[in-house]
């Protein structure tokens, strides 16, 4: 139960994030290429969402905590580079953000910041996956200790990354995408059509070759997966997700409007498929929290703590939800604050 | 330097760093509503002028304590992993509800500032009050997880393991009331004296408009006011404080009174230097019989010395003695200070337009954040060696990974840049958007800004 929970604060947030990398990485791009269409579009979505989706960031460390302080330890112990790094990038692109939008002066760093972090981020987080596969930490009596030396220099962690940074890119591209169509902005909708028409296959590719290539000494996701058949049902399934995802957005004509709904279900597609391989790669990880010392079970909190901990969250998180689903209609959906301020943002420049 | 030292001093420095963004991201909110209620209650459009510029301070401070406190919650794991492990099995729930309250703030924040002159005043006030609540509410938790390493209660701890665990009683403290109610008081006070400063600062300006000089007096009285009060309020927690630190946490109080020998009639000396040595202080100006009445509201109670503790366990009492002295000092001279603005405007006194007095003023709202500051370090250092008072000392608690020395370059950096880019920001934009323009009111200032303001 706990486990559960805790993964799906994981998969909610590496789909947040992915979007919300990805998207100031688009907006860097299409800024640099003098593309304002595109651009717009693109920071009128980054704009009022990061707080809140930072916000899911912490109650991932803090979950763990209360759920697994065991884990809680060793990564705590193991991470101290790794987390030094991700928080650098972190606090540069939250603080550039602000700073962006609080004076003009510093928004052309704003966008070169957040679009540069935007696009490391997402393959520093994934790395983290390798790391949990084991291979890369050694127990030493009561603590741990991390090999950083052979973590970075080892080829399946940057093949991780690649993959983390490629998969942001196509999943906030197909985002953008609907919507670009929500304030019907037809040629930033083509823009992000055909970034993600690149970026789907490149990342199913280095997908397949990450979790094929064994950490040494660390969990075989695949090989183990194989065995079950909930593995192999997850995976399946998504692979049909992405073709029939893909299969709509390739048929396509430059430069034509699209439907609210095929827009919609191009996105839907592309965030199932995603989801089903996170629930197969789940089946493969289960019951390693990090393999080969700690599982689920062997870290889990004091009973007492556990249950207060879950409750909690899942009561708050119950309670904000429909806060932050009218948050959603208020700046995200509503198609007519998209519309104005895209506008506005092309008139600005 | 030890791996201990170095971890303490980084962990020091960011949570020093937080500490300024955190208070005035606690506190503007609060002026933010007040000044909210006086535009609906005086209809007087100056106050909702004041609001508007507070709101673009607030943004920023706010979204850049935001990163400064992810900062802090992925360090303390990083840094103190063995604490952490503890906190996970007793006291996670603050940090688990403060990121609920984080999000009421953020939420309401986001309405305030994109529904802007949209709002009717009264949805202004609320959508305020909420951020006001929101981050009141994740101070108060995050403070509380501090009170519950000052006084931990609520589990019984058998060689280092959490037994009979009960995470609802860790956190109702004995600390928790007084450490939360003096820390929520203080940042209302020096936040309130910080604007007081902004305003006595624009007053200070030569070649005002009549309407510039009438928008900075009815701030600086709004916000002298409101630093009045509090820092009554706030002396009065504190020594309520005072009085629990003596039952609770009695080494911690002789430490900061540098009260060597358990007596009674004990005296508080003021100032001075702390001999450990000696076993006395040298210098400072003793009261007779204070403390004792301080600690137990009668002059002849009887006050714990350090002598009743093993002195492996006191901490560095020259340095604790001082910075209690200057927090205590500075509150006093903040609740005369506003005490003598008040009675010059009664009296109509003409000092009330000196420049010398605007400038103690302006001095003030730099001492208010030391202050701040200073509490903090005066309430962790006093807690010395102990990371969980009389359970788990800081050296127990520290990483063993090598290499706090790369994250301390790494860390300085990065906040030497983010205070920079904070300061030159909000200097840019008030250079661009001047009070006089905002004063008189065109139909273009109405919008909250182009493009959204954004969060």
């Amino acid at each position: 139960m706990g486990a559960a929970f805790l993964w799906v604060l994981v998969f909610v947030y590496s789909i947040l994030g992915a979007i919300d990398f990805g998207s100031s990485f688009w907006r860097w791009v299409f800024h640099l290429r003098g593309n304002w269409n595109a651009e717009s579009v693109a920071a009128t979505y980054v704009s009022p969402t990061w707080e809140l989706i930072n916000a899911f960031l912490v109650v991932i460390p803090v979950a763990l905590v209360g759920l697994f302080p065991a884990a809680a330890y060793a990564f705590g112990t193991v991470l101290a580079l790794p987390a030094t790094l991700l928080l650098i990038l972190l606090a540069l692109r939250g603080a550039y953000l602000q700073f962006g939008y609080a004076s003009a002066r510093f928004r052309k760093h704003m966008v070169y910041v957040t679009g540069i972090t935007g696009l490391l981020l997402p393959g520093v987080f994934i790395a983290l996956l390798p790391l949990t596969q084991g291979g890369f930490v050694t127990r030493v009596g009561n603590s741990y200790a991390f090999a950083a030396g052979a973590f970075f220099s080892s080829i399946p962690v940057y093949l991780f990354m690649a993959f983390g940074i490629t998969l942001a890119l196509y999943l906030s591209a197909l985002f953008l995408a609907r919507y670009a169509q929500q304030a019907s902005a037809w040629s930033a909708y083509h823009r992000f059509r055909r970034g993600a028409l690149w970026m789907g296959p490149i990342s199913l590719a280095l997908g397949a070759v990450a979790l094929r290539v064994p950490t040494p000494g660390g969990l075989a996701i695949v090989a183990s997966g194989l065995h079950s058949l909930w593995f192999v049902l997850f995976l399946a399934v998504s692979l049909v997700c992405f073709a029939l995802g893909y299969l709509g957005l390739a048929m396509q004509k430059r430069g034509t409007p699209v439907t609210k709904g095929r827009a919609l279900w191009q996105l839907g597609f592309g965030i199932a498929q995603i989801v089903l391989s996170q629930f197969a790669y789940a089946v493969g990880h289960v019951p390693w929290l990090l393999y080969p010392y700690l599982t689920f079970a062997n870290s889990a909190s004091n009973h007492v703590m556990f249950v207060s901990t879950l409750l909690v969250l899942i009561i708050g998180l119950a309670i904000l939800t429909p806060a932050l689903l009218w948050f959603r209609s208020l700046f995200i959906v509503d198609a007519e604050y998209v519309a104005t301020h895209a506008q506005e943002g092309r008139n600005g420049h | 330097m030890t791996e201990a030292v170095m971890a303490r001093a980084l962990f020091g420095i960011t949570l020093g760093y937080h500490i300024t963004y955190a208070t005035l991201g606690v506190g503007i909110p609060f002026l933010i509503f007040l000044a909210e209620v006086m535009t609906w209650r005086t209809k007087d459009e100056s106050y909702r002028v004041f609001a508007r510029r507070l709101t673009r301070v607030a943004i920023l401070l706010v979204g850049v304590g935001i990163v400064t406190g992810t900062t802090v919650a992925v360090m303390l794991s990083v840094l103190w992993p063995k604490f952490m492990e503890v906190v996970g099995q007793i006291i996670n729930l603050p940090f688990e509800l403060e990121v609920f309250a984080f999000i009421i703030e953020s939420l309401f924040l986001a309405i305030y500032v994109y529904g802007g002159d949209r709002l009717k005043p009264r949805a202004r006030i609320v959508s305020s009050f909420f951020v006001t609540l929101g981050a009141g509410l994740s101070a108060l938790l995050v403070t509380d997880v501090n009170a519950f390493m000052n006084t931990p209660t609520g589990m019984t701890w058998v060689h280092g393991t959490v037994e009979n665990p009960n995470p609802w009683l860790a956190m109702l403290n004995p600390s928790m009331p007084y450490e939360l109610g003096h820390v929520l008081a203080s940042a209302y006070m020096a936040v309130a004296f910080v604007f007081a400063a902004a305003a006595a600062k624009g007053l200070l300006r030569r070649n005002l408009t009549s309407a510039e000089r009438t928008y900075h007096r009815k701030n600086l009285t709004l916000t002298m006011a409101v630093g009045g009060v509090t820092a009554v309020l706030t002396a009065f927690v504190g020594d309520a404080s005072g009085k629990m630190m003596a039952t609770y946490q009695p080494e911690k109080l002789a430490a900061a009174e540098g009260l060597f020998h358990t007596t009674t009639f004990a005296p508080l000396v003021i100032g001075g230097i702390v001999e450990p040595a000696k076993q006395m202080i040298i210098g400072g100006i003793p009261i007779p019989g204070m403390l004792s009445w301080l600690a137990t509201t009668q002059l002849s109670g009887k006050v714990l010395g350090l002598d009743a503790f093993p002195s492996w366990t006191w901490p560095a009492l020259a340095p604790v003695h001082l910075m209690f002295d200057t927090m205590v000092g500075i509150g006093t001279f903040a609740i005369g200070l506003a005490f003598v603005y008040f009675v010059l405007r009664w009296r109509k006194h003409a000092w009330l337009f000196a420049r010398w007095f605007l400038w103690v003023i302006y001095a003030m709202g730099f001492l208010g954040m030391l202050a701040i500051e200073d509490g903090w370090v005066f309430a962790e250092e006093a807690r010395q060696p102990w990371i969980i008072y009389n359970l788990m000392t800081v050296d127990q608690a520290v990483t063993t990974t090598p290499g706090i020395g790369w994250m301390f370059g790494g860390f300085m950096a990065l906040f030497t840049v983010l205070l920079i880019a904070t300061v030159v920001t909000l200097r840019t934009y008030f250079r661009n958007h001047p009070l006089d323009g905002e004063l008189t009111p065109s139909p273009k200032v109405t919008r909250p800004a182009k493009g959204g303001v954004a969060l």
